[in-house]
């Protein structure tokens, strides 16, 4: 009886135990396809397209991209930080090829996954009104984000745009949805140069039309100056020169971005992040928000008390400064002593411009400033070079010298033309943009090649052994960065489209 | 001792016979021949019949109703030779210890009753506690290193609560774990229990190998099964055991020699003449030259451990219960280990129908690792520093004195020329905290309702509950801004498993037993960790006295298993054996297309010792051959994640607003990665001392899961997906001889090895080939899995000092280029591994030393680029190496000119084969005479221990043992010697 008892107890327990339910979901996250379901989702999707680009446009590569300019010299301590790129030396393997091809389509893919699923919600018709303009808003975002993704994969994989031969040059695949497999069948391959800036300028179309928020000084979010100012980026690269003087005199003449001429009030745009010449400053948060600045580090980032320059400005480019009167020398750098590592501390110039806002950090600083993204005196410089460009040497100068006289105290307005012209609107961008920009770019459009010498360094004995005397033509392949190998292996319709030279 | 432990194992396992007819009264004594002491539970049959009867407490035997036609009784006793004498008035019948038989192990695996070892069919190698009790490593999977063929034990650091990595037959997957199950006491564990384990704790160590013994674990059985049994109490006097070992260890082997501060001069003229010299050369002039590997890595860090266990029968119930502290320093500053145990295994037969046992375990383990070892490349890295400080830095202050020589005075916090923390100054500062309470155990519940029915089930938990710690104290380098950090985690697995198992018998040949059961594995985990800035005073370190606040981490999730088998097993007169199981998985990681799967397996066993044929073959004690054909799965992906299938989002923040981004890819087809082995294999003995084993086994690996690499324009790198295949093929051989076996003195030697081969067959899509970008590996079909495809170096141009490689064809080249890249031959997973080990007894002395090795392994040494490379010259010291760099013409030499530029090639690859002294034991177990007076103490054993006394290598890196592709800055492997007694009351 006893027996029994137990036994079908026994029996019980066995039953009870036999199914757990196998359909489980996350609890930290939720499924991709069904995470724009409402405005707030939408909202979601459009805070990512402003966290992505703060991640990106002073991480790593861009100072890759700026170790390959000859603007700045390694230090004997710079440990062969960014070395491959400074000696010239990298493989298609690099981390960089990989990192910046990959961040640029993953952001692409998120754009993607916005706009149909936005789509879907407009195409369902039971938004309010209010509702509506707002999704309509992050689908401008959207576009704006993918115009920009495009543009900078054409800026670093693509040779620089000629008119000429965009239909047959090399741009770079295209996608307009997101939809991953492993079926490699369905995987694109490199579009013409044409059809990449096509595409983004019909995403910068459709971004001006749905992107209506009002510009403002350092506005954290993506505005309608902030669209027109990538317009103007756009249009230089492309040879565009009327749009690109249309786009960018008409946020000169807005006059909502005045040009700074105060050298205190310039120099603490710089530490706190504040001024009046950022059309886009991302947000940063302290402890929650923060975005390492690779460029920062590299030039004065601090590993015990001082800092220990990576990479220091040429005297070149100490040269090009009137250093008495440029509120832009004393704003940038600084003759100190540094964290020498080698040889006892000693006292060099360093830059300066991403020291650290102090809202962000105790203690040690670790280079956190508000990144800017777009700032009205690059405006300057390319309607300055559009003009010039375009054979109006009248308006170039002009506009050069508004800019010299907001930056340079007694400045004297020179009628510059010619070659002259070219060359002090190529100057002004290193005096200006210094340390800010990649400025490879800028090389590579203009095709002067490079020539850095051993005799440009500030202190010979405090060179690294290797790399710094480097001469690069302006036809060299490695100004285009080759297609990273991993895309290579995994997508057969791209494997016989390698840059040339890789 | 042993015997009388093992009687009531005796009373269990033969039926006695019922008395029958009355004829005469045999009675008699049993002895071992090995101490005269009497050998209790003896069993004694008269010889042809059923009567029978066990020796009592004294060894005395008597047998009342001995048929007047019976000659000879037959005397056996478990770990003894079975003998068979002739009746006569009053016997002494001496018995002998066999030691093929002691080596009988009973093996309980998850399901089912226990078996011994030689009756089943499946490929199963067994490793005893004499082998794993008394190491000073406090994991006890080190110790089977070399023990079984086919089994690859690698510990990877000299951190002392590092755990290991195993590897059976080969790597039988790529993105998938290639572990295997570990089972404790029939229930699944984690690997991380393994530091929690007190090795004396455990009677054997059991590895199924083939299909047959491991597809009834289904899914999670496709790297083979490791099952560890834990001890259980034994004999009817309670015996009580306190051991006590104390040791110290040291790096095991010595790293690269770097300069002097004279050589690292001479060379840092050469290559950089426009350098500053004031700091070398003032140096130089006061005599400074560091070893700062003697100054960051001890010689001497103290481990001890003491054990103590009571166990014991009374009445029905067994129990075992000890407790354990382990203590060990690391070689290296802020690493090291605490451990306590307790264990408790207690089971009783309630009713003849009903047993019930519990088996528990609890370890607190508190340790601290090194925060600055797990990145190879960082300054504060201990073992990357003492290679690339400067021989001209001082750990010390430096006093001049008035004659002119130095001394040195207090530790420097800052090492000033080098522009950088003392690590001693910084992880004194930076304090870690690491602490875990696990709790793993399980409890049964076993009816027996009619005979040969056992209803059994059992309800099992691994789960742990850790915390985390961090400080970084204010102090002056961090600008007196510190921060702290706390993480609490806690795991949870809970295993269910109900069986009913049914043996029967027809005719006393035909012996049957079938299995049924189910089994559900629900594993939990959660975590939450937070971070503060703005620590001001090091008295207040709490995440509470923090000024800025970093968003918390919190992680939540949950994996469920379900799974239903059956086993069926026969054998006529245990002559030939047949069995076979059937398993089916469900698990809640896939995709909903695909969640189920069966795996089922087929095995036979011929012992033909049994045939009348070989019967009277004297020199041949045993024979049995052996096949096997099955399926077992892979589910444990890389990086264990829990929700595989699903295609989800990440969050994060953008100016305090969330934000989504898309961050996995859905699979609903993704599935199991299926494993098909092939075993053929037998067991011999030949003269009772000569054991030959040897298996062939061929194991196929389909479907594997794999991060599938994606075009990155799709906004994904990879996809997990089920794709590829490849095989490992290999053989096993061991083999033991006793040379010597009598009652003074015993020698036997053993040895083991294992060759495999693996080949990839089948890749991605229309793939062949895949690179795995910066690793030096490449999959290719055609070859295995782990071969370094590089660029070739060759050499140095005598000439002109420029480096010389192979391109594609084979032709030398000066022209370094990364597209040049070839396989090289060379490969990171050991083709050939095994061991030997010897044993010699003597009186009370014993002597225990086992090898192993492995053959065929290569490993990059990543240090050397750093440390024999002229860019790096003025930055970091080299090795003495660099003395032969090439400077002239005609200089035939190894070391390429300055402006040659370094690459990853060949020329950082090295054998990484090593033969190793795994470990060394001498003992001497105190006679008997001499503890006697003690009148207390049974048995005093004291003995010494050396673990990796010796290793032959070529690896000029830290340590060839590392599981691994590269190796940087990595922490070295230690060399341990303990002293320890061991008393038995």
């Amino acid at each position: 009886m006893k027996k029994k008892t137990i036994l079908s107890l026994f029996a019980c327990c066995c039953a009870a135990f036999t199914a757990c339910d196998m359909d489980l979901t996350s609890e930290t996250s939720i499924a991709t396809n069904e995470s724009v379901q409402s405005v707030l989702d939408c909202q979601k999707y459009s805070n990512l397209f402003h966290a992505e680009w703060r991640s990106y446009l002073q991480n790593t590569y861009a100072m890759d991209a700026l170790v390959q300019s000859g603007l700045i010299t390694a230090t004997a301590d710079y440990g062969n930080t960014y070395g491959a790129f400074y000696r010239w030396e990298f493989t298609i393997t690099d981390g960089a090829f990989s990192g910046c091809w990959s961040n640029n389509y993953n952001y692409i893919a998120n754009a993607n996954v916005l706009l149909k699923g936005a789509q879907a919600l407009l195409d369902a018709n039971t938004l309010s009104d209010a509702d509506r303009a707002s999704v309509r808003l992050y689908m401008g975002h959207a576009y704006f984000s993918r115009a920009f993704a495009y543009f900078e994969l054409a800026r670093h994989f693509c040779k620089s745009y000629e008119a000429s031969t965009a239909t047959s040059d090399y741009g770079v695949p295209l996608v307009y949805e997101y939809n991953p497999s492993s079926n490699d069948a369905s995987y694109p391959e490199r579009s013409s140069l044409a059809e990449t800036f096509a595409q983004i300028d019909d995403d910068l179309a459709k971004a001006e039309e749905l992107v209506i928020t009002a510009g403002e000084q350092n506005s954290a979010y993506i505005t309608k100056d902030v669209v027109k100012a990538l317009k103007a980026r756009v249009a230089l690269e492309k040879e565009d020169y009327p749009s690109a003087i249309s786009a960018a005199t008409s946020l000169i003449d807005s006059g909502t971005y005045p040009l700074m001429t105060d050298a205190d009030a310039y120099a603490d745009m710089w530490v706190h992040d504040n001024g009046t010449e950022a059309i886009w400053q991302f947000a940063m948060i302290k402890g929650q928000e923060e975005c390492p600045n690779s460029l920062g580090s590299a030039f004065s980032g601090i590993i015990d008390v001082l800092p220990r320059p990576s990479y220091i400005p040429t005297k070149t480019v100490l040269g090009l400064y009137d250093q008495d009167n440029d509120i832009r020398y004393d704003a940038y750098f600084t003759y100190d002593s540094i964290d020498a590592q080698s040889v006892s501390d000693f006292m060099l110039t360093y830059c300066k411009k991403w020291p650290g806002n102090p809202d962000f950090y105790d203690g040690k600083s670790s280079n956190v400033n508000k990144t800017k993204a777009f700032r009205i005196s690059e405006m300057y410089l390319i309607a300055a070079e559009a003009y010039a460009m375009s054979g109006d040497a009248a308006n170039a100068s002009e506009i050069l010298n508004e800019l010299k006289a907001a930056r340079i105290k007694g400045w004297n307005d020179k009628a510059y033309s010619g070659d002259a012209l070219m060359k002090e609107i190529q100057d002004e961008y290193v005096r200006e943009l210094f340390g800010e920009d990649p400025h490879i770019f800028n090389m590579k459009r203009w095709k002067k090649g490079l020539n850095r010498s051993t005799s440009e360094a500030q202190v010979q004995s405090y060179l690294p052994a290797l790399g710094t005397d480097m001469v690069k033509s302006a036809d060299d392949h490695m100004w285009v960065w080759p297609i990273p190998k991993d895309e290579i292996d995994s997508n057969p319709q791209i494997k016989g489209q390698q840059n040339e030279g890789y | 001792m042993k015997r009388r432990m093992l009687l009531l194992l005796t009373c269990c396992i033969i039926g006695i016979g019922m008395v029958m007819a009355q004829v005469s009264k045999v009675t008699g004594k049993v002895l071992s021949e090995e101490d005269g002491e009497a050998v209790i539970g003896a069993t004694v049959m008269v010889k042809g019949t059923n009567i029978g009867t066990v020796t009592d407490a004294d060894g005395f035997f008597s047998l009342n109703n001995v048929p007047g036609s019976a000659k000879e009784l037959e005397v056996s006793y478990v770990g003894m030779e079975a003998q068979i004498v002739r009746i006569k008035p009053n016997l002494t019948i001496r018995m002998r210890t066999s030691s093929e038989m002691l080596d009988e192990v009973l093996i309980t695996g998850t399901y089912g009753s226990a078996k011994k070892l030689g009756s089943m069919v499946g490929s199963v190698a067994s490793v005893k506690s004499e082998r794993i009790s008394n190491r000073p490593s406090a994991n006890f999977a080190d110790a089977l290193q070399g023990q079984v063929a086919g089994l690859q034990v690698f510990t990877s650091s000299g951190e002392p609560s590092e755990n290991v990595s195993m590897r059976m037959r080969g790597v039988g997957s790529i993105n998938s774990s290639t572990e295997p199950l570990f089972i404790l006491d029939g229930s699944p564990i984690s690997s991380g229990v393994f530091t929690a384990l007190n090795p004396s704790d455990i009677e054997n160590v059991t590895i199924l190998k083939d299909a047959s013994s491991t597809s009834i674990y289904g899914s999670r059985a496709a790297n083979g099964v490791v099952v560890i049994t834990s001890k259980r109490g034994r004999g009817s006097k309670p015996t009580v055991m306190v051991k006590g070992q104390y040791g110290f260890s040291q790096p095991a082997l010595p790293t690269s020699e770097m300069m002097n501060t004279t050589q690292y001069y001479n060379l840092w003229k050469t290559i950089n003449p426009n350098a500053d010299f004031s700091q070398i050369e003032n140096a130089m002039r006061l005599g400074i030259s560091t070893d700062w590997k003697d100054y960051f890595l001890k010689d001497n860090a103290p481990t001890w451990q003491l054990d103590a266990s009571i166990s014991g029968m009374a009445n029905k119930t067994n129990y075992f219960i000890s407790a354990s502290h382990y203590d060990a320093d690391g070689v290296e500053p802020a690493s090291g280990m605490r451990r306590e145990t307790l264990r408790s295994n207690l089971d009783t037969k309630v009713f003849d129908w009903l047993r019930v046992g519990v088996n528990l375990g609890l370890s607190y383990e508190d340790w601290e690792t090194n925060g600055f070892a797990g990145t190879g490349n960082s300054w504060y890295n201990v073992s990357t520093l003492s290679r690339w400080a400067f021989p001209f830095e001082t750990p010390y202050e430096v006093l001049e004195n008035a004659d002119g020589s130095i001394s040195y005075g207090k530790r420097k916090d800052l090492l000033d020329v080098l522009g950088l923390w003392n690590p001693y100054y910084l992880l004194e500062n930076q304090p870690t905290e690491k602490n875990k309470i696990r709790l793993f155990g399980n409890m049964f519940e076993e009816i027996t309702p009619i005979k040969g029915l056992t209803l059994r089930a059992s309800q099992a938990m691994d789960a742990f509950d850790y915390r985390y710690r961090y400080r970084n104290n204010p102090a002056k380098y961090n600008n007196y801004s510190g921060s702290a950090a706390e993480t609490f985690q806690r795991y949870s697995s809970f295993t269910l498993t109900n069986t009913a198992e049914y043996k029967f018998e027809i005719n006393k040949l035909h012996n049957f037993t079938a299995l049924i059961g189910q089994e559900s594995i629900i594993y939990d985990g959660s975590s939450f960790g937070t971070s503060v800035d703005g620590i001001t005073d090091d008295r207040l370190t709490l995440v509470s006295h923090g000024t800025t606040y970093k968003k918390p981490s919190a992680d939540l999730k949950k994996k469920v298993m379900n799974s239903f088998f059956a086993r069926a097993e026969y054998n006529f007169d245990e002559k030939y054996y047949l069995d076979a199981s059937y398993r089916t998985d469900g698990s809640s990681l896939f995709g909903v297309n695909n969640r189920w799967a069966s795996f089922f397996s087929v095995g036979a066993m011929w012992n033909m010792k049994k045939e009348g044929f070989l019967s009277d073959v004297d020199w041949l004690s045993d024979l049995r051959v052996k096949a096997s054909y099955g399926t077992t799965g892979n589910s444990a992906f890389e990086g264990d994640p829990y929700y595989p299938a699903l295609g989800l989002i990440g969050t994060g923040n953008y100016n305090g607003g969330q934000y989504f981004a898309i961050s996995s890819v859905q699979n609903d087809d993704l599935t199991w990665e299926k494993q098909k082995t092939l075993n053929i294999g037998f067991n011999s003995c030949f003269f009772n001392r000569l054991n030959i084993d040897f298996d062939f086994y061929n194991k196929v690996t389909q479907d594997m899961l794999m991060t599938i690499p994606f075009s990155y324009t799709t906004g994904h790198g990879s996809g997990w997906g089920n794709i590829g295949s490849m095989f490992n093929r290999g053989v096993e051989l061991s083999a033991s001889y006793d040379i010597i076996s009598n009652k003074d003195m015993f020698w036997s030697v053993s040895a083991n090895i294992n060759y495999n081969k693996n080949e990839i067959t089948e890749l991605f899509g229309g793939r062949d080939e895949y690179v795995v970008a910066n690793t030096g590996l490449k999959y290719e079909v055609g070859k295995p899995y782990g071969e370094f495809y590089y660029v070739r170096w060759v050499g140095v141009d005598p000439q002109d000092g420029q480096q010389i490689w192979l391109d594609k064809d084979g032709n030398e080249t000066k022209v370094y280029d990364e597209n040049n890249a070839a396989y090289t031959g060379k490969q990171q997973y050991a083709p050939w591994s095994g061991g030997f080990s010897t044993r010699f007894d003597w009186k009370g002395f014993s002597v225990n030393a086992d090898f192993s090795f492995m053959l065929g392994k290569y490993m990059i040494d990543n240090d050397r680029y750093f440390v024999e490379n002229p860019n790096f010259v003025g930055q970091l010291n080299q090795t003495v190496e660099m003395q032969n760099m090439w400077t002239t013409p005609g200089q035939i030499t190894n070391i390429a000119a300055v402006n040659s530029p370094r690459y990853f090639d060949t020329h950082l690859l090295e054998n990484a084969s090593f033969l190793r002294l795994k470990s060394l034991t001498i003992g001497y177990n105190l006679p008997q005479s001499m503890l006697r007076k003690t009148g207390f103490i049974r048995g005093l054993r004291v003995f010494a221990v050396g673990r990796n006394l010796l290793t032959a290598t070529k690896y000029q890196g830290a340590d060839p043992e590392v599981d691994s592709n590269l190796q940087l800055g990595k922490y070295p492997n230690t060399r341990q010697f303990s002293f320890g007694a061991e008393f038995t009351f």
